[in-house]
């Protein structure tokens, strides 16, 4: 399977599905991966099971301030100086390229990194969906060795993290993001190609164009119809149409993250009046409650839609009177496992929730 | 004693209200509008109603719309209606060089770039968020840039990385290609129009400089008309999509400001005329349909977020986030809203009266329907009731030691920018303080963002023949 500049839409609009209303919005960053395919020509998306066992897998992301990422928009090189430092350092080449994150902006710049790099895209992701944190993927959860840490910036430095403990890689890895001036790209958890077929989560790139390519195919239905034929295609729950009718954000002193942690109620309308769902919210949506009953919960992925616009909602940019339509899909199934849990419950984000499979009603 | 005046010019439709020192409505007049033509007909008639002297008016505040106006260009489309061949042709500058995931005007639909690009160059230069050089300035490259494009370009836009940290740079690039292309070039600096997103900021200094020279024919023309009138102490403001005014020649160089600006004079005029702050205003059509409902908190109507595509192009800009009425009036009142709670609903624009008949009962949500006099002139009433503002945003570290400096130097430049935009400078004030913190950074920062406003500057153009008069006074 190749990816064009043609389906470059589509697949960010599965990205943003697959984002649970966090990862930045990936179609901002679609400009990036359309000059970099045409640049570069198409990029190869292959199966792990097509790839050399003993090649090694370099899971990219970009990280630090979506802000600064907004003005220093960086070359879509900055892979290129990763590839040769981790090339250099476990000296054997590297196969594929990884999206650290599906989910959100990570998705289509995955696809300009790997374009740049020369590199393949594996059909997989560390996430299936987006999270906050660096270890909050799937290979922290098979025990895949996190470091070291490969990170370079939009002016070609390049700096190596090695740390005995996830704690300082990751203590170390952000005093270099922050002597960038917070914005760069970086690879954590490189493995073989036979370490990823057991460590990550398979089929995310062509999930997330499965997903693009059935909502465009809905045109003009209804955004309730367009959520109802992904929760049927991608064994999901459309919990709910309904109208904000208050977004409650606990505030704070601007944080690290700032202070996104917030409560929106939501009145039921059209088939669904008379119902009230209350959603949580930080950077992703965690939770949805109906009548004092847990209908959703993260890790299954939870995405509202603008009833108008049909595009997703960022979970910052929720307001009253917005009409929405709720989608839970499940996630893949390794977030299952007591370990998965532990990293991306619900408690795991401060909730004192227990996780809940997904029921249809 | 002298008057405002208030001129609205839709599509086919204007309107013209005379105001007093205090705001009242001395008279006001609403008609077709075919051509541009009519334009004097329409003032005349305005200064015929009210009874006023052309020689007593103060100040005259233009809102423009559709056909008359630079948001003529759709929104969507990807073409330019009207106006052929009348844009500037723009030479884009970019400071920073390792920007190049997206280069400038990549992205432009081909026939926009065609039309309005000359020439791009992305060369060193920009600030780090910590106003550091995120690398340092190319003069040869600019020296270069400027030798190529001298001759061919009516205007350059210039667009730095963290240009809103520090526009150091800009201002610098600005020197050295003025040195070189002489003043008949437009320089314009992404800084002054704000905002986060290097891409969208500079597409918006593109068009903005694109936009210099039928803007500038425009305010011509439209000068033009007031002078045949006989004002000669009349100053000329244009409304600005927030619903503020700009001096005609702040209005000319920053074109796309005035988009929505109709929209948004529309409902404030409204709100103002019927003595409300807090409202829903219903814009409505000549037969009495509803064509949109904006909100309006505090006087001020709700903005959209930005992300606004002017001619196939993504800018940051903000505009009047109206609700298109399509079906049903009482979803659109509600999806306007900011909050829950019953709203006055306030009817503006030629089929007012129309509308509020039409009207079988009282929607929901809504506390009761006004329909205030001379509201079918709403957007003259509110174009010539607004004040003069200015903005300042300025990224700051809450660690810095000067934050208190900061602080200070920023609402001392939005009271600046206001002036700049016209305002009285005995009158301007701060009116909001917004800090806004940014995730995921090493440092907790915040976008400050300052908004001052005054009433317009009295007397600009004539002060020196009336200093000249009262000292003649003064001797008897």
């Amino acid at each position: 399977m190749r990816l064009t500049g043609g389906c470059l839409a589509e697949f960010a609009s599965g990205c943003d599905v697959l984002a649970a209303g966090g990862g930045g919005e990936a179609a901002e960053k679609v400009p990036m991966a359309q000059v970099a395919l045409a640049a570069q020509g198409p990029v190869e998306i292959v199966d792990l099971a097509d790839l050399p066992p003993e090649g090694l897998v370099m899971p990219c992301a970009y990280l630090g301030s979506p802000a600064v990422w907004s003005e220093r928009i960086g070359t879509g090189r900055e892979g290129v100086a990763i590839r040769r430092q981790v090339e250099t350092h476990f000296g054997r080449e590297v196969v594929a390229m990884m999206c650290t994150e599906v989910g959100g902006c990570n998705g289509p710049a995955s696809v300009a990194l790997a374009a740049y790099a020369g590199l393949p895209l594996a059909d997989a992701d560390g996430m299936g969906r987006a999270f906050p944190g660096i270890e909050q993927v799937a290979m922290q959860v098979a025990g895949v060795q996190p470091g070291p840490s490969v990170l370079a910036d939009d002016h070609d430095h390049v700096v190596l993290v090695q740390a005995d403990t996830g704690d300082w890689l990751e203590r170390l890895a952000r005093s270099a993001v922050k002597a960038f001036g917070d914005t760069g790209v970086s690879t954590e958890y490189v493995m073989t190609v036979e370490q990823a077929r057991r460590s990550v989560v398979i089929g995310s790139i062509s999930r997330a164009l499965r997903i693009g390519r059935l909502l465009k195919d809905c045109g003009c239905a209804p955004t309730k119809t367009a959520v109802i034929r992904l929760a049927e295609e991608f064994g999901g729950v459309c919990l709910m149409e309904g109208k904000v009718s208050s977004v409650t954000a606990m505030q704070g002193r601007p944080a690290f993250a700032a202070n996104l942690r917030s409560s929106i109620l939501l009145d039921g309308i059209n088939g669904d009046s008379g119902r009230c769902l209350r959603v949580e919210a930080s950077h992703e949506f965690l939770a949805v409650l109906e009548d004092g009953e847990v209908r959703a919960t993260t890790p299954d992925i939870i995405t509202l839609f603008d009833v108008y616009s049909g595009g997703t909602v960022a979970t910052d940019s929720l307001r009253y009177g917005q009409r929405v339509v709720v989608l839970a899909l499940p996630c893949p199934e390794l977030w299952l496992q007591p370990a998965g849990l532990e990293l991306v419950g619900p408690r795991a984000f401060g909730l004192d929730l227990d996780y809940h499979p997904l029921v249809a009603r | 004693m002298t008057y405002r005046m208030g001129v609205a010019l839709g599509s086919y439709r204007a309107s013209g209200a005379v105001l007093n020192a205090d705001g009242r409505v001395l008279a006001s007049i609403d008609r077709e509008f075919l051509s541009v033509e009519e334009l004097g007909e329409v003032m005349r008639a305005t200064l015929v109603a009210s009874g006023v002297d052309p020689g007593e008016i103060g100040h005259i505040m233009f809102a423009l719309t559709d056909s008359r106006a630079l948001d003529e260009l759709p929104a969507e489309a990807g073409y330019w209606r009207g106006w052929p061949g009348r844009l500037a042709r723009v030479a884009a500058v970019r400071l920073g060089a390792a920007t190049t995931s997206v280069p400038p005007l990549a992205l432009w639909p081909v026939e926009m770039r065609k039309r309005v690009a000359v020439a791009s160059t992305c060369l060193s230069g920009g600030a780090m968020l910590d106003g550091g050089d995120y690398e340092p300035l190319d003069i040869e490259g600019l020296l270069a840039f400027a030798r190529k494009i001298a001759g061919t370009v009516g205007a350059v836009a210039i667009t730095g990385v963290f240009s809103s940290v520090t526009p150091r740079h800009e201002l610098a690039a600005a020197d050295v290609l003025r040195e070189e292309l002489g003043s008949a070039t437009a320089i314009l600096l992404s800084h002054e129009f704000g905002g986060l997103g290097l891409v969208e900021r500079e597409n918006a200094t593109v068009l903005q400089a694109a936009l210099t020279v039928p803007a500038a024919e425009e305010a011509g023309m439209l000068l033009t008309a007031v002078t045949h009138l006989g004002m000669p102490n009349a100053e000329v403001f244009l409304a600005r999509g927030d619903g503020t005014i700009a001096t005609l020649d702040n209005a000319v160089t920053h074109p796309l400001s005035i988009l929505g600006g109709m929209d948004a004079t529309a409902a404030m005029g409204a709100a103002s005329l019927a003595g409300v702050q807090d409202a829903l205003v219903v814009l409505t059509t000549p037969d009495g349909a509803a064509r949109a409902v904006c909100s309006l908190t505090g006087g001020r109507p709700r903005m959209t977020v930005g992300h606004t595509k002017v001619a196939g192009v993504p800018t940051g800009l903000s505009v009047p986030a109206v609700v298109p009425v399509y079906e049903s009036l009482e979803e659109a009142l509600d999806r306007a809203k900011d909050a829950p709670g019953d709203l006055p609903l306030i009817v503006s624009g030629p089929g007012a009266k129309a509308f509020a008949k039409s009207l079988p009962r009282k929607p929901n949500g809504v506390l009761d329907v006004v329909c205030p006099p001379d509201t079918e002139a709403a957007a003259a009433v509110g174009a010539a009731a607004a004040p003069v503002s200015g903005e300042a945003r300025r990224i700051v570290p809450l660690g810095s030691p000067h934050l208190d400096e900061i602080r200070a130097a920023v609402r001392e430049a939005a009271r600046a920018s206001a002036m700049r935009a016209g305002a009285d400078p005995a009158g301007v004030e701060v009116i909001s303080v917004d800090e806004k913190p940014l995730a995921y950074l090493s440092e907790p920062t915040v976008v400050l963002r300052v908004r001052a406003a005054g009433p317009p500057r009295v007397g600009w153009l004539s002060g020196r023949t009336r200093f000249a008069a009262s000292v003649r006074e003064e001797r008897q």
